[in-house]
Formats: C-alpha cells, sequence, structure tokens
C-alpha cells in the first residue's frame, strides 16, 4: 500500500520559489491501477519521482510497504528503487551499449541475482526474443519501450510506475505498448500508477486522480 | 552573421574546446621552447664564437703545429698568436712534513699556454691573480684544489718539478675550444712545463695554434687571411676553425640535438593530433543538432564551415600564443640552467619571439588536425533532424572516410619536421614508427575489445558493463588506449635507456676490470714499475700508425671520405698471450709463432671490410705495418678491460719506437700510494684511475639522459591530459547512463567501482602496451645500437604508472561523484 499524507514539494526557480506540491494526500492499495492527470508543470513527474523514490518529500509523509521514504539513508533509498518499484520512462533510457538483454539483466545485476533467465523470460513475454542481441539505437521506438517494460516485469517489484509510456510512440504502437503493460500488470497483480494525458487511456486504470494547484483530487 | 554565430556558439560552447586548447598549447610550448634554447645557444655560439673559439682561427692537431711561410706572413701583416697544448698529467702535492706517503695525486688536464694568450675574453679566477702564471707557479681548477686539500700558495710537484699554486682557475674563455677533457684543468706556462720535463713521446697531447687577425684589416683581407690559413692547414693535415662560421663541432652538435628533439616532438605532435581528433569528435556529438538546425534554417554549408573554422581560428591563436609564451619561458628556466654548465650568460628569447611563426604553425596544425572533423560537418544535412541523427557512435565504415583526412594531417606533421629537422629521413622514420605503433596498438586493442564483448557474459555486471562501453565506442576507446599506451612507451624508453647506459657503463665492469691505467711509459720504465706496481700489474707496447691499405690497394682517401673515424691513428700491440675478456670467433689466434699476422676485433672487422686473409697495412713513423688478418676476435669493450682493436704477432713493430700502456687492479689505497710513487719515479707517465673516468662519462651521459627526459615532458602531459580528459569526456558522455543506473537502483559505491576500474583496466592496459613497447625498443637498442650486454630496468617506470593510475582515479571519482550528485528524478524532469 501507498500512503501519501500533506506531501509538499518546491523548487527555487532563480529569486522564485515554486510550489508544486502543496499537501498531496492519497492512498493507493496493493493491486490498484492509479492514473495520475494533471496539465503540464502541474507536478505529475515530481509526484511520480517522489513514490519512486527518487526525489525527496520537503514536508509530509511518504508511505510505500510501511516504510517512510523521507526518513531513509540514500542506501535505502537505492535498494528500494531496486526491489520495490521499477519505473517505465518515456524516454525508454536504456543504457546505450547494452544489448536489449542485458538492459533487462541489469536491474537484477546490480543486485547481484541470477539474471539472464529471467531477463530472456521477460522479453519473451513482450515478444522480442529475436531482438535480444540488438543495442537500443537498432530498434524501433516500441520495441524499445517493450524492452524498458520487460526490464520493469524482471525486476520483480510490486509496483510499477509508468511516466507517460506512450508518450514518444505513435498511436497503433502506443496502444499495443498499453495492452502489454496492462497485462501484464493484471497477470503479475502488481499495482501500477500511470501519469497520462491521454483521457482514453487513464480510463483503463481502476481510479484517476487529478493534480492541479499542487494538490491531488480524484477526477470525474 | 557569420561572425555573431561564432561568438555565440563558442562563448556557449568554449569548455567544451578545451582538450583542444590544452593540447594546443603544449605542442606549441614544445615547440617554442626548442626554438627558444637552439635560438639561444647558436646566437651565444657566433657572437661569442672569437672567445669560444680562441681566436679568428685556430689550428689543431695532435702534435706540435710549427710556424709555416703562410702563418710567418700573416703575422707580419699584423696578426697575434697564441698557443694552447693540452696533456693528462699527474699533479701530487708536497707535504709539508717532507713525508712522501702522505701526499695526494690527482690527474689533471695540463694546459699550457703562450704568446699573447689569450686572444679574446680573459681567464677568470677566484682570487686577484691576472694573465698566465709565471714558470714556478701553477693556477688548478676547483675540483683539482678540493681532490688535493690544497690553497693558493701551497706547493704542488708536476713531473720533475715543484710549483707554487698561484689561484683557483674558475673561468677559461676558450673553455669549448679544445678537445672533450677527462680531468679539470691546470694552467701552466710554456716555461712552467718545460720545468716539469714531462716527455709525451706519443701524440696524446692535443695542440692548438690560434690566431687573432689585426683589428685593421678590412672584410677582404680577414677573407684573404681565412683561406690562406685553410690552404696551409689542408697542406700540413691540420684542422681549422674559424670565427666567422661559430665553433662548427659545437653548432653541429647544437644541430643534432635540434633534431633529435623534434623527432621526439613528433609524438607529442601525434599525440595532440589525437586529442584534437577526439575532442571535436565530442564537440560534433553535442552541436550536430543545432548545425543540422542552421541548415534547416537555410544556411548554407560554407557559411556552417566558416563559422567553425573561426572558432578553430581563435583557439588555435590564442594557443599559439599562451604556447609561445609558456614555451619561452620555459626555455628562460633551461637556458638559466645551462648558464650554470657554461658559466657564461645566455640570452634567454624575448616574449615575443617567434610568436608569429609558433603562432601560424599552430594555427595551421589545428586547423590540419580538424579537417576530419569538417568533412563530418560538411556531411550534417537537415534530413538528419527527422533521423534523430544525434547518436554519437561512429561506424568503422565513417572511421575509414576520415582516413584521407587523417592521411593529410600525418603528411603535414611530415612536412613540419622535415622543414625542421631538414631530414626527410629523420621525418619519415620518426613520424612512421610513431604512427605504425599507434596503428598497430589501435588495431590490437580494437580487436582485444571485440574478442572480450563476444565473451562477456562470462563476466560479472562491472567488467561487463566496462566491456561493453569500450565496445559500443570502440574507436575512441581504442584511439584513447593507443595514445596512452605510445605516450606512456616514449617515457619508459626514456627512463629505460637511461638506467641502461648508466647501468651497462657502471655494472657492465668486471670485477676483475682494471681499475688503474698508465700510459706513456717509456720501454726502460717497466722493470721500475713492475717492481712496485705489484702482482696485477700487466703491460703491453703500444705504436700509434694510420691504416693505409688492404689488399694492395690504397685507402686512405677513401676512408676519409667516407668512414673519418677509421683515417685516425690507432693504437696498435703486438703480444702472443690472451686476455681476459676476448674470444676468437674466426681463424686461428697467431701466439708467440705467427709471422706477419694479426687478430682484428669484430666490429673494427666489419667496418674497415676485413676478413680472414686480407692483407692490411699500417703506417708508422716512415715504416709500413704489413701483416695478413688471421683471426677475428670479440672483446668485452664496456666490461673495464683494456682491448685492442689490432693485435699484431710479435715480429712485425720490429726496432718501432714505442710507448707502453700498462694496467693493474688495485685498493684504494693501493692505487694512491702507486700514483704517489708514478709520480715521483717516472713524470712523464700517466696514471688514469677509471674511477674518474666513469664518474666523468656518467655525468657526461646522464646530462644527456636529463635533456631527452625534459623532451618528453610534452608527450606525457598531453598523455596525462588525453586520459584526465577522456575519462572525464567519457563519464560525462555517460550521464544519462549513471541516471539511469541509480534509477534501477545502482548504489554510488556501485557506480564509483564501475568507473575506478574503467579508468585502472584502460591505464594497465596502456600501460602494459607502453612497457612492452619500451622493453622492445630498449632490447633492440641495447643490441644493435650501444652493444651494452646487460639489461637494467627502471624502477621509475611503475613509480610513473602509479602516477597516471592516480591521477586517472581522482580524475574518473571526482566526475563521477558530481555527476551522482544528479539525482535520478532529472529522468523525469527532461521528458
Amino acid at each position: 500500500m501507498i500512503t501519501l499524507t500533506d506531501v509538499q514539494k518546491s523548487y527555487r526557480q532563480g529569486e522564485t520559489l515554486v510550489e508544486v506540491l502543496r499537501g498531496v494526500t492519497t492512498t493507493i492499495d496493493s493491486g490498484e491501477r492509479v492514473a495520475i492527470v494533471g496539465a503540464s508543470g502541474s507536478g505529475k513527474s515530481t509526484l511520480l519521482a517522489i513514490i519512486a523514490g527518487m526525489e525527496t518529500a520537503d514536508a509530509g509523509e511518504v508511505l510505500i510497504g510501511g516504510r517512510d521514504l523521507r526518513s531513509a539513508s540514500e542506501a535505502d533509498l537505492a535498494r528500494f528503487r531496486n526491489t520495490e518499484i521499477a519505473v517505465v520512462f518515456q524516454s525508454f533510457e536504456l543504457v546505450p551499449s547494452f544489448s536489449a538483454l542485458e538492459n533487462v539483466m541489469l536491474p537484477l545485476d546490480i543486485r547481484s541475482e541470477e539474471s539472464e533467465t529471467r531477463a530472456r523470460a521477460a522479453l519473451e513475454r513482450v515478444g522480442l526474443t529475436h531482438r535480444l542481441t540488438h543495442l537500443p539505437g537498432e530498434l524501433s521506438g516500441g520495441e524499445a519501450q517493450r524492452v524498458a517494460i520487460a526490464r520493469a516485469i524482471a525486476q520483480g517489484t510490486p509496483i510499477i510506475v509508468a511516466d507517460e509510456p506512450t508518450g514518444n510512440l505513435d498511436a497503433k504502437t502506443g496502444a499495443d505498448v498499453i495492452d502489454l503493460l496492462f497485462s501484464t500488470i493484471a497477470e503479475d497483480k502488481k499495482t501500477l500508477i500511470l501519469v497520462t494525458h491521454d483521457e482514453r487511456l487513464a480510463r483503463r486504470s481502476d481510479r484517476i486522480l487529478e493534480l492541479a494547484d499542487g494538490k491531488l483530487r480524484a477526477a470525474l | 552573421m557569420i561572425g555573431a554565430t561564432a561568438r555565440r556558439l563558442f562563448a556557449r560552447n568554449w569548455t567544451r574546446l578545451a582538450l583542444t586548447f590544452a593540447s594546443l598549447v603544449v605542442a606549441s610550448a614544445a615547440f617554442a621552447a626548442i626554438l627558444g634554447i637552439v635560438g639561444s645557444v647558436t646566437d651565444f655560439f657566433l657572437t661569442e664564437s672569437k672567445t669560444l673559439i680562441g681566436g679568428d682561427a685556430s689550428i689543431r692537431s695532435n702534435a706540435p703545429i710549427s710556424h709555416s711561410a703562410a702563418l710567418d706572413d700573416l703575422k707580419m701583416h699584423g696578426a697575434t698568436f697564441a698557443e694552447r697544448m693540452e696533456a693528462l698529467a699527474t699533479i701530487q702535492t708536497v707535504p709539508e712534513n717532507g713525508e712522501p706517503s702522505s701526499a695526494r695525486t690527482a690527474l689533471a688536464s695540463a694546459k699550457i699556454v703562450s704568446g699573447a694568450y689569450p686572444l679574446y675574453g680573459s681567464l677568470g679566477f677566484e682570487g686577484n691573480a691576472i694573465g698566465i702564471p709565471n714558470a714556478e707557479e701553477i693556477d688548478l681548477a676547483p675540483a683539482l684544489a678540493a681532490r688535493l686539500d690544497i690553497s693558493p700558495g701551497s706547493r704542488v710537484r708536476v713531473g720533475n718539478a715543484e710549483f707554487s699554486v698561484r689561484d683557483i682557475l674558475v673561468s677559461e674563455p676558450d673553455v669549448f675550444g679544445g678537445d672533450f677533457r677527462l680531468a679539470p684543468p691546470a694552467l701552466l706556462s710554456e716555461d712552467g712545463w718545460e720545468r716539469a720535463g714531462i716527455d709525451k713521446r706519443a701524440s696524446r697531447a692535443s695542440y692548438a695554434l690560434l690566431v687573432r687577425y689585426s683589428d685593421t684589416w678590412t672584410e677582404e683581407e680577414v677573407r684573404a687571411a681565412s683561406v690562406a690559413i685553410e690552404a696551409d692547414a689542408d697542406a700540413r693535415n691540420l684542422r681549422t676553425t674559424f670565427a666567422t662560421e661559430g665553433p662548427r663541432r659545437l653548432l653541429r652538435g647544437l644541430e643534432t640535438a635540434e633534431r633529435f628533439f623534434f623527432a621526439i616532438i613528433v609524438l607529442s605532435l601525434v599525440l595532440a593530433i589525437v586529442n584534437i581528433r577526439i575532442n571535436l569528435l565530442y564537440l560534433l556529438a553535442s552541436l550536430s543538432r543545432t548545425v543540422a538546425i542552421f541548415r534547416a534554417l537555410g544556411m548554407t554549408r560554407r557559411s556552417v564551415m566558416l563559422i567553425f573554422a573561426l572558432m578553430l581560428l581563435f583557439v588555435g591563436t590564442a594557443a599559439g600564443i599562451a604556447g609561445t609564451l609558456l614555451g619561452n619561458a620555459a626555455a628562460g628556466g633551461m637556458l638559466g640552467l645551462g648558464e650554470t654548465y657554461i658559466e657564461r650568460p645566455l640570452n634567454a628569447p624575448s616574449p615575443i619571439a617567434h610568436l608569429i611563426l609558433v603562432s601560424a604553425t599552430t594555427i595551421l596544425f589545428c586547423l590540419v588536425s580538424a579537417l576530419g572533423f569538417f568533412a563530418k560537418l560538411f556531411a550534417i544535412a537537415p534530413k538528419h533532424l527527422l533521423g534523430g541523427y544525434a547518436s554519437t557512435r561512429e561506424s568503422i565504415r565513417e572511421s575509414l572516410r576520415e582516413t584521407p583526412y587523417v592521411a593529410v594531417a600525418l603528411f603535414f606533421l611530415f612536412g613540419v619536421v622535415w622543414l625542421l629537422t631538414e631530414s626527410a629521413m629523420i621525418a619519415a622514420v620518426s613520424v612512421s614508427s610513431v604512427v605504425g605503433a599507434f596503428i598497430v596498438v589501435v588495431l590490437a586493442a580494437g580487436a582485444t575489445v571485440g574478442a572480450l564483448s563476444k565473451h562477456r557474459f562470462r563476466f560479472g555486471i562491472i567488467f561487463r558493463s566496462i566491456v561493453n562501453v569500450m565496445h559500443f565506442r570502440r574507436d575512441v576507446a581504442a584511439s584513447a588506449i593507443a595514445s596512452l599506451a605510445i605516450a606512456l612507451g616514449a617515457l619508459f624508453s626514456i627512463a629505460l635507456i637511461e638506467a641502461n647506459v648508466l647501468g651497462n657503463l657502471a655494472g657492465e665492469f668486471r670485477e676483475d676490470a682494471p681499475n688503474i691505467y698508465v700510459l706513456d711509459l717509456g720501454t726502460e720504465d717497466l722493470p721500475r714499475v713492475r717492481a712496485f706496481a705489484g702482482e696485477s700489474w700487466n703491460d703491453f707496447p703500444i705504436v700509434r700508425a694510420r691504416f693505409i691499405e688492404r689488399d694492395g690497394v690504397s685507402i686512405q682517401e677513401q676512408l676519409e671520405r667516407e668512414d673519418p673515424e677509421l683515417s685516425r691513428e690507432f693504437n696498435l700491440t703486438d703480444r702472443s698471450e690472451f686476455i681476459a675478456g676476448e674470444r676468437i670467433i674466426a681463424g686461428r689466434w697467431h701466439g708467440a709463432d705467427g709471422k706477419r699476422e694479426v687478430s682484428v676485433e669484430r666490429d673494427f672487422a666489419e667496418r674497415a671490410k676485413l676478413a680472414l686473409g686480407s692483407r692490411i697495412v699500417f703506417f708508422s713513423q716512415g715504416a709500413r705495418l704489413e701483416a695478413t688478418v688471421t683471426s677475428i676476435r670479440e672483446v668485452e669493450s664496456t666490461s673495464g678491460l683494456p682491448f685492442f682493436f689490432l693485435v699484431f704477432s710479435p715480429d712485425v713493430f720490429g726496432d718501432l719506437p714505442r710507448t707502453n700502456f700498462g694496467y693493474a687492479r688495485m685498493s684504494e689505497p693501493e692505487i694512491a700510494e702507486f700514483e704517489r710513487t708514478l709520480a715521483r719515479e717516472l713524470p712523464g707517465a700517466t696514471a688514469i684511475p677509471t674511477t674518474d673516468i666513469v664518474r666523468t662519462v656518467t655525468a657526461v651521459f646522464t646530462l644527456v639522459a636529463e635533456g631527452i627526459v625534459a623532451a618528453a615532458i610534452p608527450a606525457l602531459l598531453l598523455g596525462i591530459l588525453l586520459v584526465a580528459s577522456m575519462l572525464a569526456l567519457a563519464a560525462r558522455e555517460r550521464a544519462n547512463d549513471i541516471l539511469v543506473f541509480t534509477a534501477l537502483g545502482a548504489s554510488r559505491q556501485f557506480l564509483g567501482k564501475i568507473f575506478r576500474y574503467e579508468t585502472v583496466i584502460t591505464i594497465l592496459a596502456a600501460g602494459a602496451i607502453g612497457i612492452m613497447i619500451a622493453l622492445g625498443a630498449v632490447l633492440a637498442l641495447n643490441a644493435w645500437f650501444f652493444d651494452f650486454r646487460g639489461f637494467y630496468m627502471a624502477p621509475e617506470i611503475f613509480a610513473g604508472m602509479l602516477v597516471i593510475l592516480a591521477i586517472g582515479i581522482a580524475s574518473s571519482s571526482f566526475v563521477v561523484r558530481s555527476l551522482a550528485r544528479t539525482p535520478p528524478r532529472e529522468l523525469f524532469r527532461k521528458q
């Protein structure tokens, strides 16, 4: 379960203090699929970064699986990112010098677990067994995003967050990727937090939350 | 518009050109420093020529020089003459207690001057002495006074006479006018030398007749006098030097040194080309999208090229100016050091000296090195915006496309080196050996990375990650390793050469090698020397003669033309026994019964084109010494054992007048006692303790080795610059990878490990190749050039490796630490 209580975050831009999150409070249950929507610059990505342990909130409480991320050490946060939450980025974020297989193996390698068999299996699930040895630069956008999803699957975390996963893809490819993502989530009973501008995509979730004026509210 | 765009682009990207700038500064500084040093020393030689030579003209020989009619004629017309003779002599203190056993001895280079010496300049003394000493006096160099532990007023014995030490001689005007000295000088007058009564029957002394032209002579008269002196000297087989040409031997030496250093600089220039190429590759990667946008907005290719040419022109000019100033400052420092050696002031180059030449060459060098970059720039088209051209990865085909431009840069380099060294051969050998080694290492490194990549799944994530990155940027990684390997190889070679020259000179001395030699012994003196020299004493007769015929053909003229070294007088000996360190490699030893036979040393035989059965004739004091080569010998020329090029059978010399040469191995107190006895009993003989010679020669080699090390500094700087910047650039380029690793849960320690291991692997690989290159080069030099038998490792190599490793690890750790501070949330922000 993910519990956010009065989470606040602000940035300084020059001499101006920009308050991005002004007290976000919500709870996301295990296995729930939640979409977060909002205008550009509303703070969606900041909220996602805080949930993913890549950013620290200025105030409030961030409890994920009973663990308070605000008081976690840097090493704890690194372990958390590796074992508790997987991220699918809009720009795929594959390591360009690693093959598709190695990119999927990477999070398992980092925690020194057997990686190759699980990575092959994950790539098989996303239909990329014929692209194992290809470098990211040799893959299409859709294929690259499927490798990123395979990486999230192989990582084996209970939570997957996806930030505009179809933002860099054409409509047809985007739809295929989303089908893949949702089916995987359903099969593995994972929690999904999805940031998107796409209303149709958001509607496939169990719940839609809208971020506006630094606060989260249920979308109508 | 072009100028403004270039200015704006440069203002925002100048840090990206830092490596190009730094490389050009180092290369141009090295160039300016050599020009400055050579220019200043040449100026010094030319302006001080008359003083350095000792006159307007110097006539030299190994035998006394008589005044000819031509010289008398010059004297009549106002020329002034001075004579200078130098010979080895033993100086002995005269103990106040009259006890001979407490006397100290030292080998000196007795300098005997007469006439109007010095014709130019003046002698420098510690005290108030002026001019040359009288017949009762002697002046000693500081080293001699220190060795004998005496001061002015003390009494010393030279030959048969006692002298009073007048003063300490600290400087001589014509210090470069004579031959290489094995001992510090002692100044005597001609009358004083006569009092000493030392008889130099062999031509071991060097003689010079110095001429000063009249100040009233016209230029035409000066020229005519020089022509007359040269003709007269040629006719009498004497050597001449004229002040108008500068001290030729020194200038030739300087020219050789200049060529050598310029050849070493090739290494720095090749490294600079590599640095610039790598740097511009990164610049292109970061600005290719900008260029594509410029092109999409209607900018012509010509304008794009001009913008970048202007940027490089600015970098080249700034680097040229900075490099010239730095180089001049370095030259000033080196010349300051030089002043302490020659005890004369040397003018440091002025701040603007060579500014235009070095800056223009630097700009040209920069633009030529960037030819490949311009070719790639030319190829950027607006359509690349659509294709996501921003990838920095180069395919092998793209690299090959750049080959012609690299070839142009190397051809330019060859031209510059040719121009500087005036030798196409030196230019070709230096450029091709550096480039050849570079290509071999690039291919080997590329192949190794390829092979490792194939088997990378056998390794852990850290090593696999390193192999992946190297494989991904294979050409850049291989270039970096090769550049570093060549730079380290050159530096290690220099350290090894120094260790081997010094080690072999000192270390190859056999334990049973004699440590004292005695020259100029008369045959009648031998029984007396044998009596007080002890059991280890051994002596040989010596006849000095010239090689004049081979197999019935006169060859003296041919030798003078083709191999002047062989046309000099040689020390010949006759004996029937072998001595330690000799080995017959062909033919048979003539022994006591040989009839007109000669045994020839292997290298001499090769050089003089002699084989078994060759008939040779040497000429000595009107006599022809004829013999047949019946054996070829190998000798240990660097072992400290005496050796002769030619050993005749005992019947060849007949009644020819001869001197004798002897040697012994003694303890230090025995040597001191032997020298004292010899100086007392046989003042005409010269004792040479070998430790003195080794010390002198070692000092000369150390000086040369230090010069070579100094010339390698630019290469070292460029190598370090390359390592530091390559690691920093590689880490910066992989900033996104670091973010991804962090987002996936990698700790800072994990990331630090990857980069540290990568640094260590790169440097160790380059270092290992560098050590192999250095070992190969020095083993080859030892075998074929120096003829050394021993190999000496230089511990500095490992110290150097540790320093480079420390620099590499520090720079990579610094970059990773600063990059790892960026939180992975940036992966969300950039979208």
